[in-house]
């Protein structure tokens, strides 16, 4: 019979630790937050770091197994598994795999709205020069099936899309088939305000399984003065949209976006109220973008980040209260956050990602064959800024897009990895970086991050998850663990013990 | 609160100081690194005279407004020495860690197979090392990567 | 329900694979057969083209050239169906085979490269490879009908190397509809080649189960008495997921895994995500555990709060979760409902302590040989409760 080793076999033998990569934060006064650099991470007493730099950390100590376990420290008893650590870092940025993703097509500038907040100048409502002729159209439809990317998202923008309702049946007309040539999946969805939703526009959207995005702001009062049109009643035709189109389509394929504006930070409540009053169950709750009509409008829409992540953390304390008392409803931007604190992948949401998306993942193509590396950065060229304008369809092949000089410029400043500050934050891992908001916001692609309102946001926001994670109340963790792994709390509830 | 730290000159106005740090315990990257994150409220200028790093500190708005209280250059102060300290425990980290940190990310982008390692030590029992001896724990050499 | 007896072996000198009869067969039949009588009395002398013969009476003398095994012990429990290895030197017969047993097992090799305090099937070092993978491939052509669930266990079976493969290629050929489940400690897998040689048998219905048992190589590798072997089944397991394998992680729950249980999920969910379950098991007290009682007993009322809260990570996460060989009156109700009856047909029992128990029927009872270390949580379940653990009130 085999005789057995004890645990003392089974150490390293001289106590001494190497350290992986990792970087830490203060949470609050007592705890701080060690990050890897997959984003693992450890909450512990304030001066752990300092421990373990300093060599003062023991193979007995409690947190030591622990922190072999996250990758934060290897000895020389087991291997430090780099290639389990490395194949967690690909999972992480499987994002920039095929390119490409999403494609914003401007079919027009025409719009019968006036927001405040708007991104694009206004016109009228009268077909003029402000629409994308079908050359331009063809051409963008060429540039956009020439992404590797098998999966496709044609998004058709404005203005006001459905007032060129032509040439959206001609770009769909053209796109669908070469997609299905090319094996590739294509999504289609229209951003739309719904005040021009006819019953044909409808049935064509049911027949091309087209899916309908439209803005709602909240209760009518605020969803009327963000939104001014001729007749004030922008909020009675998106409700009657929404209904309407939820009847011909199914509710799965019609979604709503909110904005804020100065007014919308003073309601949360009323506004999530009004999501659950229309039946909705996923709510976006995103600042305002500091763009075009924004920035020139500036009184009206002007706020401080302050302001937001207060009515943030109401807005998220109450629709987590709404889930807890049996109503399904997820907060996207703290469902993408967690996504990337808590499960493997990274994200597809472009503006938190780490090289950016801009460009890379999402590319718009405006009314005139310009292609934008975002949408925010079509708003700087309204203002006679093209750093982002990285070419024309009818001009430039996909390639030439990829190597012209805005593009890498863009590049410099895309990765927060080599940020400044960015590069010593522990939530490095769970941020992104945004050089056209640092460029509109700061003059600087690259961003001063001690004055950036992109950086305070999101920082507060995922210090303010780890405070809910860490408080353990259950119902909180099952609704959030809900919405990362899509299940309501009832669906959660039934897979847990109970 | 206005404490006395021992490094530290202040203007009389006390809305400016001079912070004098030891190169031998805090570089001048983390140094830099740690003043970088405070720029919104404070203004800074770092010197090098001979071992020491000379910081000049001072508010931005030296003194309250109407809607705004600021706080005094002595409550920033523990924070501005906290900031040192973590600041210099990341610059030792990153330099400890850099090599490795390449290697991870090299093997994440390469190709499967390519930058992989073989497996530590070996699955043999008893009888494949057909020794009655080794009936005994299976020594196992870590080489940890270069 | 016995598995084996044994009796007096004349007249061929390999271990013979014979599925049994009871009724006699035509000739055409008999070729892999073993007929079974209690004795040969009133019995007509045509026992040619037979494999064997397996008789209750002691046979002296007569000339029967049919390779036997005369005064055994027990027949009663061999049936027709039953596939059964006769041993020339000891007159042992094994049964290999039940088509009526929901737990059929291939069992390849007592060789183990691990030494787990809690071994339920402690190694031997002797080399069993080459006769029991030879044993094997006939059982799996004796095998009618084909079983719908088979274990392939050990010993650790990787070591077969090729030889395994060829199993499982077998296995595939002949019954590819079978499911069938290797335990194995995972260690070889870290060799990509071995394991995408593994795959490329193509199985159509193959999984592995995996243990598991520390969140750290120090704690693991001490259970399992093997140095490199958690960085080896961590390894092991990418690559079977490189390969598309599905995979079964088993905890067995004991005093040195349940401290660190809930850190155990946590590190499942962060670095194996890709697992198909987790099986919590409750520790067998078999093999080397009464040995080794003093570091692994602990009572298992006295670990539930770590099971559950390991298991609502788990559950959260998304990754399914079961619970074995843990008995209803001692699992929190909150966990009733990853409670599965699996202790095979063979091992179980009921205590006196079950008789008035409303829940019997849907729990695993427990082993026949726990009569040692017991639960004080042992006691019948006097009102009913549903499959979620919650009282039925009627």
């Amino acid at each position: 019979m085999r005789s057995f080793a004890s645990v003392t076999d089974f150490r390293s033998t001289d106590g001494s630790y190497r350290l992986l990569p990792f970087r830490f934060h203060r949470l609050d006064k007592q705890n701080e937050i060690l990050v890897n650099e997959c984003g693992e991470f450890v909450v512990a007493p304030i001066g752990t770091t300092e421990t373990i730099v300093r060599r003062r950390l023991l193979p007995t100590d409690n947190i030591y197994p622990t922190l072999k376990a996250k990758h934060f420290i290897y000895d020389d008893y087991s291997s430090a598994l780099l290639d389990v650590l490395a194949s967690k870092y690909r999972t992480k940025f499987d994002f920039i795999h095929g390119s490409t993703k999403l494609h914003i097509f401007v079919v027009t500038l025409r719009c019968d709205h006036s927001c405040h907040y708007c991104q694009v100048s206004r016109q009228t409502v009268n077909k003029g020069e402000f629409d994308m002729p079908y050359e331009v159209a063809e051409a963008a439809v060429n540039m956009m099936l020439q992404t590797p990317s098998p999966q496709v998202t044609l998004e058709l923008q404005g203005g006001e899309p459905l007032l060129a309702f032509d040439t959206i049946k001609y770009i769909v007309s053209i796109a669908k088939p070469k997609a299905a040539r090319l094996g590739k999946e294509l999504d289609i969805v229209i951003t739309s305000n719904l005040a021009f939703l006819t019953d044909e526009i409808l049935e064509y959207c049911k027949a091309e399984e087209i899916k309908l995005s439209s803005s709602l702001d909240g209760p009518e009062f605020i969803h009327n003065a963000n939104r001014p049109r001729p007749g004030g009643d922008s909020y009675r035709v998106a409700i009657e949209g929404i209904r309407r189109a939820r009847r011909a389509l199914g509710a799965n394929r019609v979604a709503a976006l909110m904005t804020t504006t100065q007014l919308s930070l003073q309601h949360p409540k009323e506004i999530i109220d009004e999501y659950v009053r229309q039946s909705f169950h996923t709510i976006f709750l995103r600042p305002i973008s500091p763009y075009g009509f924004a920035v020139k409008s500036n009184h009206r829409t002007g706020y401080e980040m302050d302001a937001f992540l207060e009515f943030y953390r109401t807005g998220l304390n109450h629709i987590i209260d709404l889930n807890r008392k049996g109503y399904s409803l997820t907060e996207i931007y703290t469902k993408i956050l967690l996504q990337k604190m808590l499960m493997p992948e990274g994200t597809g949401y472009v503006d938190l990602q780490s090289p950016s998306g801009a460009g890379w993942n999402v590319l718009v193509y405006n009314y005139d064959g310009d292609v934008y590396a975002t949408d925010e950065a079509r708003m700087l060229a309204e203002m006679q800024d093209h750093t982002f304008k990285l070419g024309n369809v009818l001009k430039h092949s996909r390639a030439q897009i990829f190597t012209s000089p805005e593009f890498v410029n863009l590049l410099q400043a895309a990765c927060n990895q080599s940020l400044p500050g960015c590069s010593d934050c522990a939530f490095q891992p769970y941020c992104g970086a945004d050089p056209v908001y640092h460029h509109a916001t700061q003059g600087d692609m690259i961003g001063h991050r001690a004055t950036s309102g992109f950086c305070k946001r999101n920082m507060k926001v995922i210090e303010h998850l780890f405070s809910l994670l860490q408080a353990g109340d259950p119902d909180t963790q099952d609704i959030l663990w809900g919405w990362v792994t899509d299940r309501n709390l009832t669906e959660i509830r039934a897979d847990i013990p109970q | 609160m206005s404490a006395e730290f021992e490094c530290v000159v202040f203007d009389d106005q006390r809305t400016a100081a001079t912070i004098s740090i030891d190169k031998k315990v805090y570089s001048k990257s983390a140094v830099l690194r740690a003043c970088y994150w405070f720029s919104k409220d404070l203004y800074f200028h770092v010197d090098e005279t001979g071992d020491a790093l000379q910081v000049r500190v001072a508010l931005r708005v030296p003194s309250p407004t109407l809607n705004q209280r600021i706080r005094k250059l002595d409550e920033w102060m523990p924070d501005i020495f906290g900031a040192f300290v973590d600041s210099q425990l990341r610059v030792e980290i990153q330099a400890e860690t850099a090599g490795v940190r390449e290697l991870i990310i090299a093997k994440a982008f390469a190709e499967s197979g390519v930058l992989e390692d073989l497996p530590p030590g070996t699955f043999a029992d008893p009888v494949t090392l057909g020794n009655i001896e080794s009936k005994k724990l299976i020594k196992i050499s870590n080489k940890l990567p270069e | 329900m016995r598995l084996h007896t044994a009796g007096t072996a004349r007249g061929f000198r390999k271990p013979l694979v014979v599925r049994v009869t009871t009724e006699q067969l035509p000739n055409s039949e008999r070729k892999h057969a073993a007929l079974v009588l209690s004795s040969l009395e009133g019995v007509p002398n045509d026992f040619r083209g037979y494999a064997a013969l397996i008789i209750q009476s002691k046979v002296d003398g007569q000339s029967i050239s049919t390779p036997l095994i005369h005064s055994v012990r027990d027949i009663d429990h061999l049936s027709s169906g039953h596939v059964v290895v006769m041993e020339p030197l000891n007159g042992f017969i094994r049964t290999l085979y039940r088509p009526e047993s929901q737990h059929n097992t291939l069992f390849v090799t007592e060789r183990c490269n691990s030494n787990c305090l809690m071994c339920s099937q402690p190694p031997t070092d002797k080399d069993d490879i080459a006769a029991l993978s030879e044993r094997n491939l006939k059982l799996i052509d004796l095998m009618s009908p084909a079983p719908e669930y088979l274990c392939i266990t050990g010993g650790e079976p990787t070591l077969l190397g090729d030889r395994l493969l060829a199993i499982l290629g077998k296995l595939r050929d002949v019954m590819p509809c079978t499911y069938v489940h290797m335990l194995t400690n995972g260690r070889r897998f870290a060799w990509a080649d071995f394991t995408s040689d593994l795959a490329g048998v193509r199985h159509p219905n193959f999984s592995v189960g995996i243990p598991l048992y520390a969140d750290h190589a120090t704690l693991h590798d001490y259970i399992v008495q093997a140095r490199g072997a958690f960085d080896q089944t961590i390894l092991g397991l990418h690559q079977l997921a490189r390969q598309g394998v599905e995979i079964e992680i088993r905890i067995v729950l004991h005093a040195l895994t349940a401290p660190r249980l809930v850190l155990l999920a946590e590190y499942i969910c962060r670095n194996v995500t890709f697992v198909d379950h987790v099986s919590f098991m409750g520790m067998e007290h078999i093999g080397y555990v009464p040995r080794n009682m003093s570091e692994l007993w602990i009572d298992p009322v006295d670990y539930q709060e770590q099971l559950e809260k390991s298991v609502a990570f788990l559950t959260r996460f998304g990754i399914n979760v079961r619970i074995y060989n843990l008995q209803l009156c001692v699992l929190k109700p909150s966990l009733w409902k990853y409670s599965k009856q699996a202790i095979s047909d063979w091992k179980n029992a009921y205590g006196e302590v079950c008789e008035d128990c409303t829940v019997r029927d849907r729990c695993g009872g427990f082993f026949q040989w726990s009569t040692k270390q017991r639960s004080r949580g042992f006691h019948a379940i006097p009102i009913k409760r549903d499959l979620n653990g919650m009282e039925l009130t009627h």
